[in-house]
């Protein structure tokens, strides 16, 4: 009996330790949404009441909404342009034999190692010379640099699951190289790019560091609001849009988790 | 015919046939994407460097080590870095210890839990910490409620707060390597540990614990250089006593105007930031030997 309980105590204290770390990762995404729907002025866990009047006053307030249409516009532009530069240079790197590839790899992906704010303020006072700080554009070149790695990863890692054997398939059948790329690698590629791009998306949307030096009074995104908002005050109407953004992120990541399986029942039926 | 001069595997030989004829046509594709990093990412970075040195003095450099100011600062970002590299450490190691051990309904538990904070902004967690260890959040109010302290204690605004925030953050690039790392091993090689009379402490700490070297070291040299560059969270959680590198810069530049001293601090962050990196990947690469050896 004791010799039972010694055993299974570290076990149960090693649940108890995991249950623990999984509360303290979840806790912070959670709680926001909860005090959301307080029917107070005040940030409060558990809400008190339940209320959308911080919806409300996010929907009514033309800052927010500005805001709002700001950082879509800019998440939307950021995916494509990363999405082309990205898919097109994850291609190159695989398909290429050149010598210098582990070095291009390195450099292309380097941005995701690079401290933001080191390169925020790289980028102000460049843009500033170049008369791009405070633009659309200068926030959509910006959050590109951040975005393209993450697609090359993405994409990269869809090519190295679609099997070879295919493509030697399609040219024994007789199909060129430009036949068999668009005909079976592109279309096996579409989870990868898809991927890439909502992990785009997210990063744009998210942003916040390069977004407060390259922000204008007439462009400023939700995160950059946010931040003057838990700087200066907090107010419930930062939970509320707060709710919006994770929503929004688990969508997106629930969008790639969705297209996974049938990428893999594809290949099983192969 | 490429396929019978090549000596390349036979998996890469489908690959070399759909080549087109011309070797590099496909590092053209490459061009786009390198030009533009190039313009606005390593030349931005290359511009910095040009600006911490005006008229080629390296006047901005020795103000940085000459100032107590400074120098405390670049001491507290280490330590804050330090204890948020052990404290995702302790953590890491045992959740992706739980995360290879497990199927089913706990394994997709543990992989959301690890996944979706991820995603989410680390402005929007930041937040969430602010409200939750505010005097009036709910951690004092527990504490308050439990009889272990009369008045809300300081949980922000100081490195508590700081440490609490970032190892939140953190925590998945300090698990990701080690869950790597750990699928690799052959859980027969436990057993045969305990067969041959180890206890499960001693071959832990013999056998699993050196093969999860490489995981260690590469989930720490992340999280160190991550962290050392951190400036949101230590700005909103923490207090005037533990300011960090990052904010320096953004002070220098936001309210100082000093765009010259805030290039000389980025410079000093990067190099910082690569001798920890070059330091644990020397590490990294001497625990692989040993590892092969064995």
């Amino acid at each position: 009996m004791v010799a039972r309980i010694s055993a299974k105590l570290p076990k149960a204290l090693f649940v108890l330790l995991i249950a623990a770390i999984v509360a303290f990762l979840l806790f912070p995404v959670f709680v926001v949404i909860p005090i959301s729907f307080n029917d107070i002025n005040d940030l409060r866990f558990p809400p008190v009441g339940f209320s959308l009047r911080w919806y409300e006053a996010f929907m009514a307030d033309p800052f927010w909404k500005a805001a709002f249409l700001t950082s879509l516009q800019v998440a939307l532009m950021t995916v494509v342009a990363s999405v082309s530069l990205g898919t097109a240079a994850a291609l190159a790197l695989f398909m290429s034999d050149l010598r210098l590839k582990p070095a291009l790899r390195l450099f292309l992906l380097s941005p995701l190692v690079t401290p933001v704010i080191v390169l925020a303020i790289g980028i102000f006072m460049v843009f500033s010379r170049w008369k791009l700080a405070g633009t659309i554009t200068g926030l959509v070149v910006a959050h590109s640099v951040l975005a393209i790695p993450l697609v090359i990863v993405a994409v990269t890692a869809a090519l190295h699951t679609i099997p070879p054997n295919l493509a030697m398939a399609s040219a024994g059948l007789g199909a060129g190289p430009v036949r068999t790329f668009f005909r079976i690698r592109l279309p096996l590629l579409k989870p990868g790019v898809v991927a890439g791009a909502v992990f785009a998306f997210i990063t744009s949307w998210d942003e916040a560091v390069i977004s407060i030096f390259l922000s204008s009074p007439s462009h400023r995104t939700l995160p950059v609001l946010i931040w003057s908002g838990v700087r200066t005050g907090l107010s419930p109407v930062i939970a509320a849009v707060g709710s919006i953004l994770i929503i929004i992120t688990a969508v997106g990541l629930a969008l790639v988790y969705a297209l996974r399986p049938a990428d893999a029942d594809n290949r099983q039926s192969l | 015919m490429t396929v019978f001069v090549s000596n390349t595997p036979l998996r890469d030989a489908g690959i070399n046939r759909l080549r087109p004829r011309t070797p590099d046509g496909w590092f053209l594709l490459l061009l786009p994407t390198l030009a533009f990093l190039f313009l606005v990412f390593l030349y931005p970075l290359l511009y910095i460097v040009g600006r911490s040195f005006p008229d080629y003095s390296l006047a901005n450099y020795e103000r940085i080590f000459a100032t107590t100011l400074y120098a405390r600062v670049i001491v507290s970002t280490f330590k804050t870095a330090l204890i948020v590299t052990a404290a995702c450490l302790l953590m890491g190691y045992a959740y992706a210890y739980a995360l290879v051990r497990s199927r089913g309904v706990a394994l997709a538990i543990l992989s959301i839990s690890l996944l979706l904070p991820f995603w989410v902004s680390v402005l929007l967690r930041t937040f969430a910490w602010l409200v939750l260890l505010q005097d009036t959040g709910l951690v004092n109010q527990m504490l308050i409620g439990l009889g272990l302290t009369d008045a809300p204690i300081s949980l922000i605004r100081n490195q508590f707060g700081v440490v609490v925030g970032m190892s939140n953050i953190l925590l998945p690039y300090m698990v990701l390597p080690l869950v790597a790392v750990m699928r690799g091993i052959d859980p027969n090689l436990m057993r045969a540990a305990t067969i041959s009379g180890a206890s499960p402490l001693r071959s832990f700490f013999r056998v699993y614990l050196p093969l999860t070297l490489p995981g260690i070291l590469s989930g720490t040299v992340l999280t160190m250089t991550l962290s050392l560059g951190f400036y949101i969270t230590p700005a909103v959680l923490g207090g005037s006593g533990n300011v960090m590198i990052a904010q320096l810069i953004a002070d220098q530049i936001n309210q100082q105007v000093n765009f010259a001293f805030s290039s000389a601090l980025a410079v000093a962050l990067i190099i910082f930031s690569s001798v920890a990196f070059g330091a644990f990947a020397l590490l990294l690469s001497v625990s692989k030997k040993k590892v092969a050896g064995a």
